[in-house]
């Protein structure tokens, strides 16, 4: 029997940004995947050039929403790269504290008001709080832990003001984390809950051998610092990113598709960090990994879900640490000069590596900036991973196919603003 | 406003927001205070044209409104405003609004009786917005008693710091419309609780 459908998302929901998913597929064949980001280019490389060093923090940040504190880590990373100097003590742990209140703000919002309902079956978060609002609340009240977090640290909770090459315009005192410390200890309980709920879920049956690239330190589970590794033999220093890596553009997406070179596409993101990084995790967040059954590898992207609790449990253990040893520094930031040449930096944004690479002029001006998000880097693997999803679930009824297609886009938490710097979902018969 | 260079600033010029020191109770670890009888909230940026009619109203009512009514500026994270409504009994919201409608039309919805409509819902999913933190906190069950929600139709919404006329306009005939509603909540409030 020749059989072609189309399967069609004309608005992908509850993803950040703009994009569809057309699938035609014939003969129980997967013909074409098409994911198309169409929000419009927004050149933040090009208008970066010209600008002081300085202002990268601040105009990066502005890319997303979300992952501000991600942009304003990987460019001051790149501008100290650059310039030869080393954070490190306590500003060091202040900005990690920084990125503990991101990822949990971001991890809980995609926890569980975006990915959870697809698991449960409800529309929205909205139409989830009905029936589950113990996990609602606590998914807020974690939200907000967050926030405040974050507020406290760098001015507010969205586009954070505080950062700055060689450290802060402005420290916190011992007695400004009074409150959040107890609310952080309350948040790391819930977080473990957290765990426990989302391994409930039901998974649909779907693995892949991926090739995972996350960061690697020594000794830390990465969110700053380390070597680019994967579980396919890459081990390579960050300044050596765009030898490994390569930006594409198709015809029909606004984001740049990056592959690694000779190879396929790859995944980076919570499922990576966690598979390659699993003996860095604080003492609580493994202890929550094993009572889940979430030992590595593993291999099924929907779990993804889980891997975001429980670093949730990782960034309010560590952010627990570092505040209950935190010392004051004597200065905000470090001096340094500024001197002409590359910098480069990557950090682990919630979504997975962000790689930025700044040109400095002797004038202290941004000649030449290249930033690659984590959204466009998963790109190939999103097409690769629907291919495989539809071609194994034929014989699902198209509607019930076309919701698990979104679903698995959002395993990947996509931000497509910061991609184009990039969802609606078409799936066609033909 | 990204190139601001004092990162906690004080809460300037807010006599009536709940945190005057800048200090949130909840991040000192305080206790909070009561329920509120009545919470304004203004949601815009100050910066984006039309956006800032919300932020104009709030600060013109703070300035008239007696002290025991909340009144507060929401530019950041919007579910902050679930926090807001489980600490009032009345709650206003005054926002800007894209439509096709012409500038300055005004909409005054009671969102404690009537559900909003999905196209008020905007598409970014990466915070939780006006619409959605309300009708999360109706499934939540946490909704305030009243809730009333005026919407200004604006038409520039560019990096801006001024008002297009039309929406200047309406925003003076919104903040005589809610201190009506707030001489009315009072005057509820005393009379079912008579000194």
């Amino acid at each position: 029997m020749n059989s072609s459908r189309i399967l069609k998302v004309d608005y992908l929901s509850r993803v950040e940004g703009e994009g569809t998913l057309l699938i035609k597929t014939k003969n129980s064949h997967v013909e074409d995947i098409k994911f198309k980001i169409f929000e419009p280019p927004r050149f933040f490389e090009a208008f970066l050039r010209g600008r002081k060093y300085s202002e990268a923090p601040d105009i990066t940040a502005r890319i997303c929403g979300i992952c501000p504190v991600a942009y304003q880590m990987s460019s001051v990373h790149a501008m100290e790269n650059a310039f030869g100097v080393k954070v490190e003590g306590q500003l060091r742990e202040l900005r990690r504290l920084l990125y503990c209140g991101e990822w949990i703000e971001s991890h809980v919002l995609h926890v569980y008001m975006l990915h959870a309902p697809d698991f449960l079956g409800y529309e929205d978060a909205i139409q989830l709080a009905k029936d589950f609002p113990d996990a609602v609340q606590r998914g807020l009240r974690l939200k907000k832990t967050g926030n405040d977090l974050v507020a406290l640290l760098a001015g507010r909770e969205i586009h954070p003001i505080n950062v700055k090459v060689g450290g802060f315009y402005k420290l916190p005192q011992k007695k400004d984390f009074t409150g959040i410390l107890e609310r952080l200890k309350k948040a790391r309980d819930e977080a473990y809950e957290t765990v426990r709920w989302t391994a409930t879920l039901p998974f649909p049956d779907f693995e892949y051998d991926y090739e995972f690239v996350a960061l690697r330190h020594p000794s830390e589970y990465p969110f700053n610092e380390g070597r680019l590794v994967s579980n396919k033999g890459l081990d390579i220093d960050i300044h050596e990113y765009e030898l490994m890596f390569h930006e594409s553009h198709v015809p029909y997406s606004n984001a740049l598709q990056s592959t690694m070179k000779g190879r396929m596409a790859y995944l980076t993101g919570p499922l990576a960090r966690h598979n390659l990084n699993f003996d860095r995790l604080s003492p609580l967040a493994a202890e929550a990994a094993r009572e889940v059954k979430m030992i590595p590898p593993v291999l099924n992207p929907f779990k993804s879900i889980i891997v975001r609790a429980i670093e949730t449990v990782f960034a309010c253990e560590e952010a627990i640490r570092i505040i209950e040893n935190y010392e004051p520094p004597e200065n905000p930031a470090l001096n340094y000069s500024v001197r002409p040449g590359f910098g480069f930096g990557c950090t682990e944004a919630p979504r997975g590596i962000l790689y930025h690479r700044y040109l400095i002029g002797d004038d202290g001006l941004i000649k030449d900036a290249k930033i690659v998000p984590p959204t466009a880097q998963n790109q190939r693997m999103i097409e690769s991973d629907l291919r495989n999803f539809v071609t194994a679930n034929f014989g699902l009824a198209k509607q019930d196919l076309t919701l698990q297609c979104e679903q698995l886009i959002r395993n990947y938490d996509p931000c497509i603003s910061c991609a184009t710097h990039f969802l609606k979902l078409t799936v066609e018969e033909t | 406003m990204h190139f601001m260079r004092n990162p906690l600033p004080q809460a300037y010029g807010r006599r009536n927001i709940r945190n005057p020191n800048g200090v949130d109770p909840d991040l000192a670890g305080q206790e909070k205070p009561g329920k509120r009888l009545v919470t304004i909230v203004g949601v815009g940026n100050e910066f984006r044209g039309d956006d800032s009619v919300a932020i104009l109203v709030s600060r013109i009512l703070r300035d008239t409104l007696p002290d025991k009514v909340e009144v507060v500026e929401l530019s950041g994270d919007q579910s902050n405003l679930l926090e807001l409504m489980k600490d009032t009994d009345n709650l206003i919201i005054v926002d800007a609004v894209c439509s096709p409608a012409p500038a300055g039309t005004i909409f005054r919805i009671n969102a404690s009786e009537e559900s909003f409509p999905s196209n008020f819902f905007t598409a970014s999913t990466h915070s939780i917005d006006l619409a959605r933190s309300i009708e999360l906190a109706r499934a939540l069950k946490q909704l305030p008693s009243s809730v009333l929600v005026y919407g200004i139709v604006g038409k520039d919404f560019s990096f801006t710091p001024s008002l297009t006329q039309q929406v200047k306009e309406s925003a003076e005939t919104v903040k005589n419309k809610i201190m009506n509603d707030v001489e009315r909540i009072l005057a509820s409030s005393l009379s079912s609780n008579p000194a």
